[in-house]
């Protein structure tokens, strides 16, 4: 019997958590209860930064993480937010099926920090969102202040000319609603469920990157696993993942539909020809991904064009 | 053993000061970012990654410089009753767990910092700063805390009692 | 009986002098290794508790109030007030009230606000003949205003480890600050007129009120840019903090030119003691924190109310009871750090406003700031005035019963916290 034990930054009555606990519920299943799972939520153990290097350590065994928190150490792991690279979620399930190419390079890189990645959890699109008016065209936000969550969106906000502002999740409403930025961004589900419709005029649906957590283990703890363990995991981890995948994508849909038929915000859906402006306006903000994350990053940017 | 504590005293002090330099700076390059937003519209990303990483380095390089002085919040209700002997007992119990913790960050730390310099951790900000340059300066700072601990400790039988007021509380 | 190991050891090590920061560490360590858990969190936890922006505010609040503090602008905001209510019944101690209310609003601390205004009102109101314990007893729980009245140090604690926000909270914090102000001042007044025990001032003439009210002016426009900015969403707090220290520096370099090198430096170095010192205590509180969630605490605490409490009410009265024997022994910081992780799920589990309980919260924080044995303003007051500690206490008695009553107001009507962060626009 052995016991394990997972930390998440998030509670576990959100979807993410539900997830893991979908997984919990597998495992315990799969194993007849000799393997157990303690579920640490809502960060009371680690902020999603501290994550990386607390599963690498072995402080804890298994944790969520953001996978933008590796791009620091591994630039090739900001990829899912790199401008445009998965228009779509059919292009998403491709990318990061177990089987795909693309999935084997970033895991390869993160496995070599000491941490296995067990399963992917997506959890929808990034939009862009408006405080006054409409965006439709890069030009709408050209020398406006946008909110960013990182590098790669702040590369992303710097080739369209407009001026990344960094804005934590926490006072995400706050500067919204005050006007600390013009332009906010955010996830479909996000903004219904932090009520961001409540102080933005409207959501302009780009989906230009991807909000992707990863669930990790420590290497020291995998090592410790026998190979009865190892498959029970596997094989729950791949459940909760095709589990995810279905429903994020319903969710996104849904939110969208719910924020168009019960609140005031806007939803704004992109013709094809703006959208291939945008994704022009951005292509220097991948040109600036390459250049950080080297031929990992090229590979991984062709293997992605090949798919879309 | 004298020589050791005057070394250890000059080092505290020397980064005590780097630290109140480092403390006024933050404040500058913080209203720096404000006027950059606001007057020349050109929000500088990176001005809030430094202001934290100067937090770090103020907080622990200041660590050994701060505590000298015995400047900590402590509850001496009880032992500021003691007599001579009682105090110093109670005084050396804190040095004593003030040490033990201290020698543990020390290791911990040190492997941290290994760790992160052989894997090339960075942090995943605009700067993308490595990560052994916010984990050393714990490492620092508590290895002079232990050292200058140690020495109170060696002192305290052949110095007076300390002291316990009730104004040490809100120092 | 874990739980009775763990409290007891927690109170052993505190009343053993053990810095309260290595108590919290060493009693997480100790739990670590009873659990066979990895001790690796205790050193990777002294940096992450420090790697924090929002937690940044508290430096640039201390900077920035130092430097008003050393430039003297205590003493000119004193006078100011004085120059307006000096002359009512009670007037100085009104004057008295409302210049810590003042000071609050640029100070995060209430030892710093009940010493800064101390220093000035204590030997103004003996001299006009108020009582002594009437006198010290205002001066400790007028200091309280400091962490309700934004910036406040225990709320910027409070929204980091509940990751709510510190605008909303700071905002939160201004109705029930007011609200204390307001019954503070009727208690004075009433209690002068009803005893006498004051001498008149005279009226101010216009030209003492004008002087007297310029050089306190930027101050007091210091504050209100700080909230206003922070209301507008022109700064984080933060930021607001760090523009607050650029203008510190102005009004007392520039317009009452008080500041020297000497005074920007002593300021600025005892801003980052208070710094370390305070920071040294947060992070043991989250090693602390983290060993007591390992242990399932919170889990047990939320379903130990899950089963016997289903009321609000009932929980919040519960919490008040613990926080107010809490707040008989525990210094103010490490009362926050220790229970709000313990009690928070709980609290969203009820359907409690967290921004609310966090000013519930502060409010009983400042009661245990002014009960003895352990109150950390008694102990200013009594070192300002160099006074008996029982002299402050008999002072301060009537204060705890008003803050527990703006306790059951806020509870009844929630709108006084909730109204200018939420609805005012
Ligand atoms: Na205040
Ligand atoms: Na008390």
């Amino acid at each position: 019997e052995r016991t394990l034990r997972i930390t998440l930054q998030i509670a576990t009555n959100h979807e993410l958590g539900q997830n893991v606990l979908f997984f919990k519920e597998q495992m315990e299943k799969e194993s007849n209860g000799a393997l157990k799972l303690e579920v640490y939520d809502s960060a009371q153990l680690y902020k999603g930064n501290e994550v990386p290097q607390a599963v690498s350590s072995g402080a804890i065994d298994m944790g969520m993480v953001l996978i933008d928190e590796y791009a620091g150490t591994i630039p090739s792991a900001a990829v899912f937010s790199v401008a445009f690279m998965f228009p779509d979620y059919k292009t998403l399930a491709k990318a990061v099926d177990p089987s795909s190419p693309v999935r084997k390079l970033i895991d390869d890189e993160i496995l070599a920090t000491g941490t296995r990645v067990l399963w992917y959890q997506d959890y929808g699109a990034v939009q862009l969102l408006a405080r006054r008016g409409e965006i439709r065209t890069p030009a709408d936000i050209k020398g406006k202040k946008v909110r960013v969550l990182g590098k790669p969106s702040g590369d992303f906000i710097n080739a369209l000319g407009a001026s990344p502002v960094k804005v934590g999740g926490s006072e995400q409403f706050i500067a919204y609603q005050r006007g600390t930025v013009d332009v906010g961004m955010t996830g479909t589900t996000a903004t219904k469920s932090r009520k961001i419709y409540e102080v933005m005029d409207s959501i302009t649906i780009t989906n230009h990157a991807h909000t992707e957590f990863l669930i990790v283990i420590s290497e020291l703890t995998w090592k410790k696993l026998s190979d009865q363990e190892k498959a029970w995991i596997t094989k729950a981890a791949q459940a909760a993942e095709m589990k995810m995948r279905e429903n994020t994508e319903k969710a996104n849909i849904e939110a969208e539909k719910w924020l168009t038929a019960n609140t005031k915000m806007k939803v704004i859906n992109l013709t094809a020809e703006e959208l291939a402006l945008w994704k022009k306006a951005a292509e220097p903000s991948v040109q600036a991904f390459i250049k950080d994350s080297g031929a990992t990053g090229q590979k991984l940017v062709d293997e992605l064009r090949k798919l879309q | 053993m004298g020589r050791i504590g005057a070394v250890c005293g000059a080092i505290s002090d020397w980064l005590g000061y780097l630290s109140a330099g480092l403390l006024f700076a933050t404040g500058l390059i913080l209203s720096y970012e404000v006027c950059a937003r606001y007057f020349f519209n050109a929000p500088t990303i990176w001005i809030h990654d430094y202001a934290v990483t100067f937090q770090v380095w103020f907080t622990y390089f200041a660590l050994a410089y701060v505590l000298r002085s015995g400047e900590m919040i402590r509850i001496t209700a009880v032992i500021g009753l003691l007599g001579p002997n009682g105090r110093r007992l109670a005084e050396a119990f804190s040095l004593v767990v003030i040490i033990a913790i201290s020698i543990l960050v020390v290791v911990l730390g040190s492997d941290i910092v290994r760790d992160s310099i052989a894997l090339g951790r960075r942090q995943p900000t605009m700067l993308a700063l490595p990560n052994w340059i916010v984990e050393l300066p714990v490492v620092v700072g508590f290895a002079l805390l232990a050292v200058q601990a140690l020495l109170n400790l060696i002192r305290l039988p052949f110095e007076e009692a300390p002291v316990f007021r009730v104004e040490e509380m809100h120092k | 009986m874990t739980l009775f190991l763990i409290l007891g050891g927690l109170l052993l090590l505190l009343f053993s002098g053990l810095p309260v920061a290595f108590v919290l560490m060493s009693m997480g360590t100790v739990m670590l290794i009873a659990h066979g858990l990895p001790l690796i969190m205790v050193a990777q936890n002294m940096l992450s508790a420090v790697d924090n922006f929002v937690l940044l505010s508290v430096p640039m609040f201390l900077l920035m109030s130092n430097i008003l503090l050393r430039g003297g602008v205590g003493k000119d905001l004193f006078q100011a007030v004085q120059s307006w209510v000096g002359h009512w019944p009670g007037g100085l101690g009104v004057a008295t009230l409302l210049s810590c209310g003042i000071f609050s609003a640029i100070s995060g601390s209430s030892v710093a606000t009940a010493a800064t205004i101390g220093t000035v009102a204590v030997p103004e109101m003996t001299a006009r003949g108020y009582k002594r314990n009437f006198t010290l007893g205002l001066l400790a729980a007028g200091g309280t205003l400091g962490i309700i009245i934004p910036p406040s140090i225990p709320l910027i604690v409070y929204g980091v480890i509940t990751e709510e926000s510190i605008g909303s909270l700071f905002l939160a914090g201004i109705g029930p600050g007011i609200l204390l102000i307001v019954l503070f001042g009727v208690f004075v007044v009433g209690h002068s007129m009803y005893t006498g025990n004051y001498d008149r001032l005279g009226r101010a003439s216009w030209a003492e009120r004008r002087a007297s009210t310029i050089r306190a002016f930027p101050t007091i426009l210091l504050a209100v840019v700080i909230i206003t900015g922070i209301y507008a969403g022109i700064f984080t707090p933060t930021e607001a903090a760090a523009i607050g220290f650029i203008m510190a520096l102005l009004i007392t370099g520039v317009i009452l030119r008080t500041l020297t090198w000497k005074i920007a430096v002593e300021a600025t170095i005892s801003a980052l003691r208070t710094t370390v010192v305070l920071f040294l205590v947060v992070v043991g509180a989250k090693i602390f924190g983290k060993a007591i969630t390992l242990y399932q605490i919170p889990n047990m605490v939320s379903a130990l109310v899950d089963t016997h409490v289903s009321e609000q009410w009932l929980f919040l009265l519960i919490v008040t009871g613990i926080l107010l024997v809490i707040g008989l022994f525990l210094e103010s910081l490490s009362m926050l750090l220790i229970m709000v992780p313990v009690l928070f799920p709980t609290v969203l589990a009820l359907g409690v406003d967290p921004i609310w309980f966090g000013i519930f919260f502060v409010l009983l924080i400042e009661i245990a700031l002014i009960t003895p044995p352990v109150g950390l303003n008694l102990f200013v007051i009594q070192a300002v005035a160099k006074a008996q500690l029982s002299t402050v206490v008999s002072g301060v008695l009537p204060y705890i019963f008003i803050m527990l009553g703006s306790v059951l107001l806020i509870y009844l009507l929630p709108q006084i916290v909730l109204y200018i962060p939420f609805q005012l626009f």
